[in-house]
């Protein structure tokens, strides 16, 4: 009986030192602030104030958060936000280092053009467009942009049903997870790890059954659902004085030979496309310039030296594309 | 079912405490001996049955068939009735099962591809997981016993051997000759043995999540349209998968090993630092140990091997090397890839014999170990590849500089460090640099230690943190 005590006590030991070593090398590798409530609701949730994230798992990168935990680290004299960016993590840019993001190039466009503008980023990671646009009317409440809400998006095409719930104002928050024993956890950045790795490991896990049949899509419908949407946030931005723009980073798909292969728009993306135009939304379909750039460069803006080229998050090239892109049409905007 | 999956370690969890219930003193008292090897080993053959099950079920009884057909064959063998006809039937019914799962449509295509005719009579064929090893193995026991290496045992022994789940669907292919002994004594489960299995499990696992899996991402995408890729990330891919399927198929032979040996048994090594070889001959002793001296034992030898003349030898080697290659998978690409062995092999069977021996120096074995492995990896190309077309553009891409995206992949100069120290350690761990008797090992250590038990807890939590996650099936599964 003792020898089984004693195993135990050591392996006791054991874990506690490892963990603190593993500890140790998360904190290089996966390091990410905690999530806090937001009590505006200008997005779901915060992250903490004023810490560093690191992070090695999609890109090696570190970045830095502000005092309203919102990531931003340009530095300005000027204490009015003419731009407000809003988006989810391609926006936040916690890929990239924080002098990278597409934020912070646009801010050094506007320092380097010698205009005096400042653009302030709170993007957090899973915004969607249809979380930004829930809290569209909160975020220029609390940040008062001047000129421009720029609204940052992966992905135009959804569900009907998103639309219509947005509509309704019962489109749910996200979990800020800010509460309890998962708030405990996370602080601990090796367990974060472990429960990010097993997520994505059921995740992966699950059987795709794949239905070659496609869910017919009322057009109609859709179309009416959305407008109301682009309508109400058209509306918001206007009594604001200000611009809405949507930014649409679609990554580029190549053929097998690596030529850039043609976009065949489903109906949605042109009907949002359309109704964007109608109310004078500025929509910014990135993948032109993608392409562009790739064709020449043979670089693509998705995707990092540890994942695969192409996809995931945009990486330095796209950030700056983005930012160069932006500045180009508050340019133009400025000049009519 | 694989290793790497949480069903396995509860399916692991479940066979072992089975067995453990065996260590106790009242059933190990009131039970002879006899009967608790008969217990244990029915536990396991039920055990490697549900392993096997997990997959596809109905293949159950294709190995179910082997077995019978493996146990009859030798029983007839060991009695002297009709000898010829059963070591006939015991390799010629493998063979069968194999041709017919594995290489129908193949020869069909090929043969229909040749005379133009439009509609192939293929069959919408499912490939069994691992037949290739346990067609092997139980074509391995009819030989062994025909041979006389080992007497016929009961069918239970046999079935067991043929299906002993921790090599039966990616191997090491364990020699009748090697395991059946281990079959006929009662082996109590050892904590000893225990800590030293679940360590070469643990770097088998390190291998196949960490290293093998993470390298996938580029060279998948790499070989899947090479064309887009700059020369050098092209050549990174092929040096990336040269290490990833090296640690994809010594992890899990790692772990097949570590798995057998908590319960007691032992398998020989199945890859030892094999891009550590001087030429092609070494290469092969030291890849995939268990398949290349299976193809020596009883195929090359069957064949007459170096026994009937000089040109006999070559032709023998080629064959063996060319049916090593079909061996893999039913493909021109196979084929041409054991062709280009079987070729180097000549090549330096012949260099061999025509020079006079002479004492290298170490830049000299340096300068052939990075030869034999840029043979390797250019061969690699032929077996990674989809098609032959696939494979002609990536060597194309490797031999003419061309521009294209610039991808140098982390993971690549991770495992390539993780590689050189690995083998740089293997090298001088007799603090002396000796290429000629490199030898690689296992590093366990001791688990009875805080220290030791510290090191494994953080080795599993690297694991976990670094593992990829989005679960590739092993590669060589589908051989």
């Amino acid at each position: 009986m003792k020898k089984f005590f004693v195993s135990l006590g050591k392996m006791a030991i054991s874990g506690l030192l490892a963990l603190v070593i593993l500890t140790g090398f998360c904190f290089f590798y996966y390091n990410l602030p905690v999530h806090e409530e937001s009590k505006t609701g200008a997005s779901d949730y915060l992250w903490e104030k004023n810490v560093i994230t690191m992070r090695g798992t999609e890109g090696f990168a570190f970045a830095k958060l502000d005092e309203n935990g919102y990531a931003n680290s340009f530095e300005t004299n000027r204490n009015v936000v003419d731009v407000l960016i809003m988006g989810s993590s391609h926006g936040e840019g916690f890929n990239v280092n924080y002098d990278k993001n597409f934020t912070y190039q646009l801010n050094k466009l506007f320092k380097e053009n010698k205009k005096d503008k400042y653009a302030y980023n709170i993007s957090v990671s899973e915004h969607t467009i249809v979380h930004c646009l829930k809290n569209l009317e909160a975020a220029i409440k609390e940040f008062k942009p001047q000129e421009y809400v720029v609204i940052e998006t992966p992905k135009v095409v959804m569900e009907s049903s998103r639309w219509t719930a947005l509509n309704k104002g019962e489109f749910p928050d996200l979990e800020a997870n800010s509460v309890g024993v998962i708030n405990y956890l996370q602080k601990v950045d090796f367990f974060r790890l472990m429960y990010a790795q097993g997520v994505s490991f059921l995740h992966n896990s699950k059987s795709v059954v794949t239905d070659d049949t496609e869910a017919k899509v009322d057009l109609e419908e859709y179309r009416k659902a959305l407008e109301v949407t682009i309508s109400n946030a058209a509306k918001t931005v206007e009594g604001a004085s200000c611009k809405l723009a949507i930014v649409y980073i679609r990554p580029v798909d190549l053929n097998t030979d690596g030529s850039v292969k043609a976009f065949d728009a489903p109906e949605e993306h042109v009907i949002f496309k359309e109704l964007c135009e109608k109310y004078n939304v500025i929509f910014i379909d990135m993948y032109d310039t993608f392409a562009k750039h790739y064709e020449d460069t043979n670089c693509l803006p998705h995707g990092f030296s540890n994942t695969k080229v192409g996809t995931g998050h945009m990486n330095k090239t796209g950030h700056r594309l983005v930012a160069e892109r932006l500045y180009e049409v508050i340019e133009k905007g400025a000049a009519k | 079912m694989t290793f790497s999956s949480i069903e396995f370690i509860v399916f692991f969890v479940i066979v072992y405490a089975l067995i453990l219930i065996f260590n106790l003193k009242i059933i190990s008292e009131k039970v002879s001996e006899k009967k608790q090897l008969l217990i244990k080993h029915s536990i396991l053959l039920l055990a490697s049955y549900v392993f096997y099950g997990w997959w596809d079920w109905r293949f159950c009884f294709l190995m179910l068939l082997l077995t019978f057909v493996a146990f009859i064959c030798a029983r007839q063998i060991d009695k002297n009735k009709h000898r010829k006809l059963f070591q006939a039937i015991g390799v010629i019914v493998p063979l069968i099962v194999l041709c017919v799962f594995k290489y129908f449509n193949f020869f069909i295509m090929s043969f229909t591809d040749l005379f133009g005719i439009d509609n192939p009579g293929t069959l919408a064929i499912i490939l069994p997981v691992g037949i290739s090893f346990y067609t092997f193995q139980s074509m391995s026991y009819t030989m062994d016993v025909s041979r006389g290496h080992i007497k016929s045992h009961c069918i239970m022994n046999v079935a067991l051997y043929v299906a002993f789940f921790p090599q039966l669907v990616a191997g090491p292919i364990v020699k009748a000759s090697d395991f059946m002994p281990q079959l006929e004594s009662n082996h109590k489960l050892k904590m000893a043995d225990f800590r030293e299995g679940i360590q070469i499990f643990t770097i088998g696992l390190f291998k196949k999540l960490v290293i093998a899996d993470n390298l996938s991402v580029f060279v998948d995408d790499v070989f899947s349209k090479p064309l887009a890729f700059s020369s050098l990330s092209v050549i990174l891919a092929v040096i990336s998968y040269s290490i990833q399927i090296y640690c994809d198929f010594s992890g899990y032979s790692d772990m097949a090993i570590g798995v057998a040996k908590c319960f007691g048994y032992d398998f020989e090594r199945n890859f030892n630092v094999p891009y550590l070889s001087k030429n092609v001959s070494e290469f092969w002793k030291r890849w995939h140990i268990s398949l290349s001296s299976w193809l020596q034992q009883y195929l090359y030898i069957s064949l007459g091997g170096n026994r009937k003349g000089k040109i006999r030898t070559y032709i023998n080697l080629l064959l063996t090397m060319v049916l090593g290659g079909l061996w893999h998978g039913a493909s021109y690409n196979f084929i041409i890839w054991g062709l280009l062995h079987g070729l180097a092999l000549c090549a330096h069977k012949f260099y061999a014999k025509v020079n006079k021996p002479w004492k290298p120096n170490v830049v000299t074995k340096m300068l052939s170990v990075l030869g034999t492995y840029c043979f390797v990896c250019v061969c690699w190309v032929f077996f990674r590849a989809e098609t032959l077309t696939l494979a002609m553009n990536v060597l194309g891409k490797m031999f003419i500089w061309t521009p294209g995206i610039v991808q140098v992949f982390s993971w690549t100069i991770f495992a390539v460090a993780v590689i050189i120290v690995s083998h740089g350690v293997v090298c001088f761990r007799k603090r002396k640099l000796d290429l000629d008797r490199v030898e690689g090992y296992y590093p366990v250590v001791n688990l009875n230690t805080v220290w030791g038990l510290t090191l494994f807890f953080v080795f599993w939590g690297i694991i976990l943190c670094l593992a990829y996650t989005n679960a590739n099936p092993f590669i060589y599964f589908q051989f």
